[in-house]
């Protein structure tokens, strides 16, 4: 096999947050340890929710942002460190499509400025040579001529991002990082321009690498997918596996909250909410670690790194009561079925324990620090029950299952 | 057949500005059943917003112009009502809950402050007495345990930024139960949130439906949402309804070309070898919509006749309504 | 502006585009209020004083000061629009041949003090870091010091006349230009054009040149227009305190300044050169008022 065209081992983004003359920042993984390797013409999917890192990712691959860890290598050169002059000609080759077509060009630039700046920047053409390239640029992308005197402004969303695609082909880049290319788009002019980036591929042999929340449309696109949360590759595999036979249950909640054509309701799978590791809800100040049980993650393909399934550290336990018996076998079957769900089977000490009791409103809550203790007496290393949403929306103390159990 | 709750009849609306007049919505014609649930499906600028907030007047006027038609909430009409009585129709009988959460919170106001300002607001637009801060507080930590946020005292005491994107919109639906509505009309409720997340507030939204038999009218862009909460969907195309019909047939017969091309340009996951289609062209400008059917520049099937003349909705098959000179019963899908 | 909804708003606006247009929408918001059509107005009516001003006087004689004590603090008459001064001059004529130097004086001022404040702000907001720093707090230190106070002490320092005047004020006037811009580039460094450039290659020189320095420059038009106003009041003060103009230089302030020792037998004195200043700068700031209305980004949609 030929060396990858992009290779990233290690790479993590730390941020610290809220320090100030007499407080300590807090360091906040926005990116924690991801390895990834792209070959040439070759599309992986990153997915992922809001917040799991996967932008900041994208940024760290271009050497936007500084990474804080881990190495990049693209085209067997190692960029990490390289200082921005040098950095010039590798920029050349790598280039970034934006969510938001309207943002990504400047208000002020006419089509024909915009496409034409890179051009300029590396001194590819001038004068009529430019004028010329700039216009083929466009005939590339579909657009006729009489765009290259047009501001953004006068453009459709669907113009502005083919715009924007001409301006990355200008260089002839041989890596093009999308960052959620289409969601910014309508339906029907997103399969155009699907339709276009695939044909792009085609006849160049990009490499993409295409960040994107919509799972159908990466499994359009990818023929490999990474599926990324709280700044962590949790499964990566080939596309049609991973979204075919998910083996990690944060990818199975994932792939449950689409919502289907042709049928109603959906899978409510995921209780709680992606945690945001920038700005932690105030209700959960010490929030457990982030992971999904040790036993799942162990039965996904490619396991990460293994200690990344940390032990909770949950909140200081109160009281706990079950309110009258049969509410409790209720309660009690709600969370041997959502412990099922995330893979853990729960001993039969662990059954017995009172770990979860039911809300006032029929909400099935679990102690985490309860479980926890009960998982480790059952014999279960720690760990390996936890809280499949960490910080879960509400409370560090309880976590509710988000589906009420009928009466 | 009950009387329909809500029943527009050859609604048309105006904007007026600097470039000329846009005709945003074109001879409206939709009736929403008592407990129904009604999907509003379109692209950008297909009106579907803005035929949202008609239902509310909540329009700006000017620049909007009602250049036609009615628009009925149990019989009376909208259009007409005095502002008073408008008030009343707002949060008590008709409630709205809006597509990005954040902007609809005041920042510098808790949840509690702001929760019973809406309730102590309905208690005074119905004109009976006015409840006092605690009562209203106690009926906002039960709204918001019925919208399923656990601990609601503690939440009542935070800032709309303490919450997550999830919280806010269920924050918000629970304000919109304020005024115990008959019409909930939720205008693209889960775009700015996770699919997870959306998920969730879908299943929200289906269980209050169930449980306190509200009427929805559920506005997206995402057929796929909407084919999750609704029993019926409207197709629209700038400014005009192009299908009307039960979701389950529409999304697999669908008989209006439009229709047929946001179906096909769907990327479905489950089915990746089957590649979307984009529909050619782009919206028309509003400004000086295509004479006749408004779709013919960008419709395969269009002749001269689509040109001219303007389809009406027509009832093809029993509760399916299409506005196509050329759609048959017999058509087929793709 | 009006508030149409933002989806049709973009709808409308991907249509009809051009130069041709915006000049139109220009027109049409300035029309449109009565506030920026008397800014404009009264602008125009300056600049053309300015512009025209030692041919259209009554007494050309008059402007240099010519001592004619015979007609001296002559009340309004037909003669004499406004009066006469203590030498005999005709206030109109004086007025009239002032507004050039005030103009000149206002728009001098603020173009200098943006050349100096505009690519310091602009600098500082897209350097960030210690840079950001060092510019910023020296900024601050010229702000907490009251302006005129300022100009006042440096007028002192350098010697009474217009051009020392002027050269107080811009010391005085430029940090605020500073401020303005490092705001704006702060907010346009986010946007993602700019990491569009950044990832073409583009130089920071390049990206402040030609993508921040543009896309900053309407709200600093609107200030700039203010500022013509204010500088034209401050360059006055100084001239009532006999520290800009002397006279016999046609200027309003020394013009009120003197004047105030015949209040209040000689009113028309005092009166009238105070009208125009007053008139001047409140076109200026009407006319910043509706700059804003047409640079505002968001009026260019409806």
């Amino acid at each position: 096999m030929t060396a990858p065209l992009l290779e990233a081992s290690g790479l993590a983004k730390i941020y610290e947050v809220g320090g100030t003359a007499f407080r300590r920042a807090h360091k906040v993984a926005a990116v924690a340890g991801v390895d990834i390797q792209l070959a040439r013409g070759a599309a992986l999917g990153i997915v992922g929710e809001s917040g799991c890192g996967k932008s900041t990712l994208a940024r760290l691959v271009l050497r936007l942002i500084p990474a804080t860890g881990g190495r990049i290598a693209f085209a067997g050169q190692d960029i990490t460190d390289l200082p921005e002059r040098a950095l010039r000609p590798v920029r050349r080759r790598m280039q970034l499509i934006h969510q938001n077509p309207s943002a990504a060009l400047d208000p002020r630039l006419t089509v024909e400025a915009a496409v034409a700046e890179p051009l300029k920047i590396h001194g590819v053409a001038r004068g009529r040579a430019l004028r010329e390239r700039v216009a083929t640029l466009l005939a590339d992308v579909g657009l006729p001529g009489d765009f290259l005197t047009r501001h953004p402004h006068e453009l459709s969303g669907g113009q502005k991002q083919r715009v924007c695609i001409a301006r990355a082909l200008a260089l002839g880049p041989e890596l093009l990082v999308l960052d959620e290319p289409t969601s910014a788009l309508d339906v029907s002019v997103q399969a155009q321009i699907l339709d276009f980036l695939a044909e792009l591929r085609a006849r160049h042999q990009f490499s993409y690498l295409f960040i994107s929340h919509n799972l159908a449309v990466v499994r359009q696109v990818c023929e490999r997918v990474a599926v990324m949360y709280l700044g962590r590759i949790v499964e990566e595999g080939p596309t049609a596996q991973v979204f075919g036979d998910p083996r990690h249950p944060y990818t199975r909640a994932l792939l449950g909250s689409v919502p289907r054509l042709g049928r109603a309701g959906v899978d409510v799978a995921a209780a709680g909410e992606p945690p945001n590791p920038a700005a932690p809800p105030p209700a959960a100040p010490s929030t457990p670690a982030a992971s999904w049980p040790r036993t799942a993650a162990a039965a996904a393909p490619r396991p990460r790194r293994p200690s990344w399934a940390r032990t909770i550290t949950p909140p200081p336990a109160s009281s706990l009561h079950g309110s009258g018996s049969r509410r409790r076998g209720q309660a009690n079957s709600a969370v041997a079925t959502v412990l099922a769900s995330f893979h853990c089977s729960p001993a039969p000490a662990l059954r017995t324990r009172t770990f979860h009791r039911m809300g006032r409103n029929g909400l099935v809550l679990v102690n985490l620090r309860l479980l926890a203790r009960s998982s480790r007496a059952a014999g279960l290393r720690p760990g390996a029950v936890c809280c499949p949403m960490p910080r879960c929306s509400c409370s560090p103390r309880w976590w509710s299952d988000g589906a009420r159990s009928s009466p | 057949m009950t009387a329909p709750l809500l029943e527009i009849r050859d609604y048309r609306l105006a904007f007026d500005t600097f470039d000329g007049t846009l005709h945003v919505l074109d001879g409206i014609d939709m009736a929403v059943a008592p407990g129904e649930t009604l999907g509003i499906v379109g692209e950008t600028g297909c009106g579907k917003s803005v035929l949202a907030r008609s239902i509310l007047r909540l329009n700006p006027m000017p620049p909007a112009r009602v250049v036609s038609g009615e628009i009925r909430f149990r019989g009376a009409d909208v259009l007409a009502l005095p502002p008073a009585d408008i008030r009343r129709l707002r949060g008590a009988a008709v409630a709205m809950v809006f597509q990005d959460p954040a902007t609809y919170l005041n920042p510098l106001l808790t949840v509690a402050t702001q929760m019973e300002d809406a309730i102590r607001g309905q208690d005074a637009a119905k004109g009976g007495p006015v409840r006092r801060r605690a009562a209203a507080r106690d009926v906002a930590a039960e709204l918001l345990a019925a919208v399923g946020l656990p601990e609601p005292r503690r939440l009542l005491a935070s800032y709309p930024h303490q919450l997550s994107g999830g919280m806010r919109q269920r924050v918000l639906i629970a304000m919109a139960l304020v005024g115990d509505p008959s019409l909930l009309v939720a205008d693209e409720p889960t775009t700015a949130l996770d699919v997870t997340v959306q998920a969730q507030v879908l299943a929200l939204i289906a269980s209050l439906v169930r449980e306190r038999g509200l009427t929805l009218i559920l506005i997206s862009h995402d057929l796929g949402v909407v084919s999750a909460s609704c029993a019926r969907v409207a197709v629209m195309y700038a400014g005009t309804v192009v299908e009307e019909a039960p979701t389950g047939p529409l999304l697999e017969r669908p008989l209006h070309p439009y229709s047929q091309g946001l179906i096909a340009a769907v990327p479905d996951l489950d089915r990746p070898e089957v590649r979307p289609k984009g529909i050619p062209g782009s919206i028309p400008s509003l400004l000086d919509p295509p004479s006749g059917c408004r779709f013919h520049p960008r419709c395969e099937r269009a002749t001269e006749r689509c040109m001219v003349e303007k389809p009406l909705l027509r009832e093809l098959l029993p509760g399916r309504r299409v506005a196509c000179h050329h759609a048959t019963a017999g058509d087929s899908p793709q | 502006m009006t508030d149409v909804p933002a989806s049709v708003a973009a709808e409308v606006a991907q249509r009809r585009g051009g130069a041709a247009r915006r000049w139109r929408l220009a027109a049409w918001l300035i029309g449109r209020s009565f506030a920026s059509m008397l800014g404009l107005v009264l602008v125009a009516g300056i600049v053309g004083l300015a512009l025209l001003g030692p041919w259209i006087v009554p007494y050309p004689e008059h402007v240099i000061g010519q001592v004619n004590l015979g007609d001296k603090l002559k009340p309004p008459s037909m003669a004499n629009w406004f009066g006469t001064d203590e030498v005999g001059n005709d206030i109109l004529t004086r007025i009239i041949v002032g507004a050039r130097l005030s103009l000149l004086v206002g728009v001098g001022i603020t173009f200098a003090a943006a050349a100096i404040g505009v690519p310091l702000g602009i600098l500082a907001g897209t350097a960030g870091g210690r840079l950001r720093e060092t510019i910023m707090r020296f900024t601050d230190l010229f702000l907490s010091v009251p302006g005129l106070v300022l100009a006042i002490a440096l007028v002192a320092a350098l010697g009474p006349g217009i051009g020392n005047a002027m050269i107080a004020l811009i010391l005085v006037w430029w940090p605020g230009y500073v401020r303005l811009s490092e705001s704006k580039a702060l907010a346009i460094r986010e946007e993602p054009y700019i990491e569009a450039a950044r990832v073409s290659g583009a130089s920071r020189f390049r990206i402040l040149w030609r993508h921040v320095l543009p896309n900053a420059i309407s709200p600093l038009i609107v200030k700039m227009s203010m500022d013509i106003g204010q500088a034209i009041l401050a360059v006055a003060s100084l001239g009532f305190i006999g520290l800009g103009a002397k006279p016999p230089t046609p200027e309003w302030g020394a013009m009120i300044s003197i004047a105030r020792g015949y209040l209040p037998d000689y009113w028309w004195y005092a009166v009238f050169p105070g009208l125009f200043i007053y008139l001047s700068v409140l076109g200026f700031n009407l006319l910043g008022d509706g700059l804003r209305d047409i640079l505002d980004p968001r009026s260019h949609r409806t």
